[in-house]
């Protein structure tokens, strides 16, 4: 079990230190098909609540999400720019510092054993990660994916609970999440469409958004 | 089912008779809550009614048939907003749905989920007219209740994983609230979720969302969003102090009093230099839920008071914001200094405006004034003097700023000439809140005040 969870760090946290956005959404797919594993390692008998999350690991979270955001992250002006954790000294030492954190965070909590120190570690560095992707990126792409991260975080911590949650809150949770990644893709259509908007009124850069536009009549 | 249909077929001729609908349907939820005295479970325990449910669906109740009024006539007055009214109307029936869920939950992961939901529905109601800064402000808004609410989820998942290890199943509030000593999980898990409830209010250090959200957003989506969806949040901190309030006392007083007393500070700054009334509005509101928090930390014995406070806010703020709407639409300008002799020129908004001045001040006899001289009390009480000194000064300082900002907009001399009338559809919103503000400052009626009283008991006060 360990291993698992070396192996599902390794798989989490590279694409932030020396990947792309596409290494990232990969990533995220990957952690939940990972996850996916786990759940059907634990659970021999699958009842309904297990294969709910069974299926709500691969499809949802681990093809559909990864998958329509890239699809959407490609129109967008910002991808190209997208360097998860800069590769300048002062993020990587946040970086070491955050990950050193989740580490000591991890022996402090009394866990039962290495693997689940190993646990914990995992998503207390995801967790701690996500945030400074969110606060290093300036576009909404990289504070996205930043976002993700967070939540991929949080989604490694439930597997921390012996119980799986009851049917109707897994439900719950899984349309809330399809909620947010439609979100975040109409998020970046309507940023595309904007910055163009901006572009032509104006003659201003992509990146700056201050359209002199009148301000319509408003509900 | 609304929701969908609207979103799914653009139908503008039936999207305000649904929207009237599902206000009547809240309200009718809300009087029949109100009228049966019956508490508990629903739904196999899933929901529970209680005090605490009762006083916060008459909240949102109140507070939609106002918004619905006010979107009715501005549709009647300015046709050209009939375009996207589907799937305003969509957005916001489901929006006040999941707050519904929220507010009748009894399961804290079930009430995460409905309060997410809420806030999913309520981008694109921010982003409405798709103004480049309506969007810009909307994506603040995501990315802020994104952020704070997967911290808020990760606290459950800690709560969660703590009553599995003191042998307990389930997040039922319910059942949390006999659960006995605590652990490092659950403590984690209170810190965690009062940091991003926390942040869902708007509480320093996680504000920066809050001013544009309310500023760029449509008047009546800022009244939905301050009055309705911010005392739900309000509510959803309520649970969790009732079911570990007594097991970690020192985490939910001390993180509640540093982020109220640090919101009352950062609000206090803006307000002194801010020079739009609708911002300004939007950083009183912010204080607001810092004397919330503080008023929940550090004085449980003003429980009472916290709860008038937070009833006559949600009027306060739905008045005041709709009102902005009135006056924007015909100024055309959200700076205070255009802005000169407003009672004159137009004479019920300016008539509500200033009411809704004195009681977002805490002037005598609104409830929130009463609501923070209880809550000053329960500071006294409690010995947090130095606490009491703080929260005085502040609240003196943005008394001050907030009133020299707008008062020479009220009562200033006339710059735009004539006076203009105002039908009276236009102003049944206004006049609703204006109406129950009043009457909540003469007299809280019985009903009323056995609801505040029962929740102040549930929170140890009272």
């Amino acid at each position: 079990m360990t291993t698992f969870f070396v192996l599902f760090a390794v798989v989490a946290l590279a694409p932030l230190f020396m990947g792309s956005w596409r290494s990232v959404l990969a990533s995220l797919g990957a952690q939940a098909l990972l996850l996916a594993g786990l759940v059907l390692v634990e659970s021999p008998e699958l009842d309904a609540r297990a294969q709910l999350v069974v299926l709500e690991l691969v499809l949802l979270r681990g093809i559909f999400a990864p998958a329509y955001l890239a699809w959407s992250v490609r129109r967008s002006p910002h991808a190209a720019k997208i360097d998860p954790i800069p590769a300048n000294l002062v993020h990587w030492i946040f970086a070491l510092g955050f990950l050193v954190a989740a580490g000591t965070f991890a022996t402090r909590t009394g866990a039962r054993g290495v693997h689940e120190a190993a646990h914990i570690a995992t998503f207390a560095s995801l967790f701690l990660l996500g945030f400074l992707v969110v606060l290093s990126q300036p576009t909404p792409v990289g504070q996205m994916l930043g976002a993700l991260v967070v939540e991929n975080g949080v989604l490694l911590a439930e597997e921390l609970l012996e119980a799986r949650w009851p049917i109707l809150v897994q439900l719950g949770l899984a349309v809330v999440f399809a909620g947010s990644v439609l979100v975040f893709a109409r998020f970046l259509r309507i940023l595309q469409t904007t910055v163009m908007i901006a572009s032509s009124v104006s003659g201003a850069a992509p990146d700056e958004l201050a359209l002199p536009l009148e301000e319509v009549d408003v509900l | 089912v609304s929701t969908t249909r609207l979103l799914l077929h653009e139908s503008r001729r039936q999207a305000l008779p649904i929207l009237g609908v599902a206000a009547v349907a809240e309200v009718v939820l809300a009087l029949a809550l109100l009228h049966s005295s019956a508490e508990g479970p629903l739904l196999e325990g899933w929901l529970y009614v209680d005090a605490a449910a009762r006083l916060f669906v008459v909240i949102a109740a109140t507070v939609l048939a106002g918004v619905t009024l006010y979107v009715w006539n501005r549709v009647r007055v300015s046709p050209r907003l009939a375009p996207g009214l589907s799937s305003f109307t969509g957005y916001t029936v489901g929006f006040m749905g999941a707050l519904t869920l929220a507010i009748l939950s009894n399961h804290l992961a079930l009430t995460w989920i409905a309060v997410e939901a809420s806030a999913l529905f309520a981008v694109p109601l921010i982003f409405h007219h798709k103004t480049p800064e309506s969007v810009s402000a909307a994506w603040r808004y995501h990315l802020f209740s994104t952020l704070g609410l997967a911290t808020a989820f990760l606290g459950i998942v800690c709560l969660a994983h703590g009553a599995e290890l003191s042998g307990q199943e389930g997040l039922f509030v319910r059942g949390v609230a006999r659960a006995g000593p605590g652990n490092v999980w659950r403590s984690l898990g209170v810190l965690l979720v009062l940091l991003g409830y926390g942040a869902k209010l708007g509480l320093a250090p996680f504000y920066g969302w809050l001013a544009d959200a309310y500023d760029k957003s449509p008047p009546a989506v800022t009244a939905l969003l301050s009055a309705v969806q911010s005392s739900v949040v309000i509510l959803a901190v309520i649970r969790v102090i009732d079911a570990f309030g007594a097991s970690e006392p020192t985490i939910v007083n001390n993180v509640l009093v540093g982020m109220g007393l640090a919101s009352m500070f950062v609000s206090t700054i803006h307000i002194v230099t801010q020079t739009n009334y609708k911002r300004l509005i939007a950083y009183a509101a912010m204080t607001h839920n810092g004397i919330v928090a503080l008023g929940l930390g550090a004085g449980r014995t003003a429980a009472y008071g916290v709860m008038l406070y937070v009833f006559s806010n949600a009027l306060v703020k739905a008045l005041l914001f709709l009102t902005c709407g009135a006056i924007k639409a015909r100024y055309r300008t959200k700076e205070v200094a255009d802005l000169r002799g407003l009672i004159k020129e137009m004479p019920v908004s300016g008539l509500c405006f200033m009411i809704g001045t004195f009681a977002l001040l805490g002037f005598a006899p609104f409830g929130s004034f009463l609501g923070e001289v209880l809550i000053l009390e329960g500071l006294i009480r409690k010995h947090h003097i130095a606490m009491f000194i703080v929260f005085s000064v502040l609240l003196t300082i943005v008394l001050v700023a907030l009133g020299r900002s707008l008062f020479p907009m009220i009562f200033g001399e006339a710059r735009h000439g004539a006076r203009r009338d105002e039908p009276l559809a236009s102003l049944a919103p206004n006049i609703l809140f204006l109406a129950l503000l009043v009457a909540l400052g003469i007299y809280v009626p019985r009903p009323l005040d056995e609801l505040f009283t029962q929740v102040a008991a549930r929170l140890g006060g009272g």
